[in-house]
């Protein structure tokens, strides 16, 4: 009885905010957060058969990641199509030689200096590097990378030892992201 | 010294570099092989790298799930979008496909009755024939690794050898540093691609010891290589531990 369906169905409907705000949190704006939200719902609605029984916001998780996600590969296609991204940070100097410009010349060498830095490791140490200044949790990234927080904490250590090698500073810079 | 500031430029430069060198971030579905170790290393850690040049795609896999999305939407914008979606529906989704139905008693009941006499007549034949009765086999479990929250596994435990046609008491090991609201085991299939869940046990009681103890009949089961996966639900599910089982032919 497609009744039974809509029922069930419509007793998803209180999970439609907590997915709106997951949207917002994984860095979609309002508007597609709202949009994408739909395209969950419906998805689910097509798809009811999958449902194993789970707990009903873990279903609506699976598919909820799965869509931004997507979603936003396709964005970075487009971009890709599109705009293609400058390898060179461009930089604004002031022309004049004032206190300002000095500041700003002396932070953009630095910059370099860190970045070719970072380039001179192995492609493993990068990677750790780059997952560190992420920012996010370690735990889900190792999850989601197929290895252990362990694993990448250690690849991290080594990173960082190779880097104050190259730098011959502390890479502090990076302290507060852990 | 090094400011945050020149971090990040540096960061941001690497990002701009590696997305122009490396291409698109990954499919969802490799990142799907990746997180399940289903992957060669070589494979895993070229995904490793190119991912790590999208931490915007990084934060969607791993922002977790929150409690409630009170205030994100005002009351308003919560019915403009659950009504727009009531129509969607109405007008334009196909129904589901093989939601559940309910069968008629009618037909069910005779069907029903039929295999309890059958199984009851085939289990006299089988206790005839053992003349003794089965017991429940205790097999602990060790991790075949954790997810890097802590474990006392021992890597070369696994995987435990079951027999066919058994029944088991399962103890798979796992030292949670936290407690979690619930646990749940789930059984893979993995001689299926991709794997087939065969079940899922909610609300499975964490014991003192650290075991996670759960039934497991391996009668209606074919021979080959399963995993038993153990997660941790708080607020989002998280994959705490897997096990290695392969189930040999009698």
């Amino acid at each position: 009885m497609p009744g039974d369906h809509t029922a069930a169905f419509e007793a998803l409907f209180e999970y439609y905010p907590a997915v709106v705000s997951l949207l917002r949190k994984m860095g979609f704006d309002h508007e597609d957060a709202r949009d994408l939200a739909q395209q969950v719902f419906l998805r689910v609605y097509q798809h009811m058969d999958a449902y194993r029984g789970d707990a009903k916001w873990h279903y609506l998780e699976q598919v909820t990641r799965r869509l931004a996600y997507n979603d936003q590969r396709d964005r970075h296609a487009a971009k890709r199509e599109g705009i293609r991204v400058a390898t060179e940070e461009i930089i604004e100097l002031p022309d004049e030689r004032t206190p300002a410009a000095d500041a700003a010349l002396e932070s953009e060498e630095t910059s370099q200096r860190v970045w070719r830095a970072i380039n001179q490791l192995t492609p493993s140490d990068q990677t750790a590097i780059r997952l560190q200044m992420a920012d996010l949790s370690q735990e889900a990234i190792a999850g989601k990378l197929g290895i252990t927080v362990s694993a990448l904490k250690s690849r991290l250590s080594v990173a960082r030892k190779r880097l104050r090698v190259l730098l011959g500073d502390e890479p502090e810079g990076l302290d507060g992201r852990e | 010294m090094i400011r945050k500031e020149d971090w990040d430029a540096a960061y941001r430069r690497q990002l701009a570099d590696g997305q122009k060198r490396l291409g698109p971030p990954p499919t969802f579905e490799e990142v799907e092989a990746l997180s399940s170790g289903q992957l060669p290393e070589e494979e895993a850690e070229r995904l490793r790298e190119l991912l790590s040049h999208y931490p915007d795609m990084l934060r969607i896999l791993t922002e977790p799930f929150p409690d409630t999305g009170d205030g994100v939407l005002s009351d308003e914008e919560l019915k403009a979008d659950l009504d727009k979606l009531r129509e969607r529906i109405r007008t334009t989704a196909p129904p589901p496909l093989a939601f559940p139905r309910k069968a008629s008693p009618w037909r069910t009941l005779p069907l029903a009755a039929g295999i309890i006499i059958a199984i009851a007549l085939g289990g006299v034949g089988v206790w005839r024939m053992t003349s003794h009765a089965r017991g429940v086999v205790t097999q602990v479990l060790y991790p075949e690794r954790d997810r890097g929250i802590g474990t006392r596994g021992v890597p070369s435990a696994t995987p435990a050898h079951l027999s066919n046609d058994t029944d088991y008491l399962l103890e798979p090991v796992f030292d949670s540093p936290r407690a979690y609201r619930e646990y749940r085991l789930e059984l893979l299939d993995l001689g299926t691609t991709p794997p087939r869940r065969v079940w899922l046990r909610e609300n499975v009681t964490q014991q003192r010891d650290g075991t996670y103890p759960v039934r497991l009949s391996t009668g209606e089961l074919d021979p080959g290589l399963y995993h038993l996966v153990l997660y941790g639900v708080d607020g989002t599910v998280v994959e705490l531990a897997d096990y290695t089982i392969r189930l040999k032919a009698k």
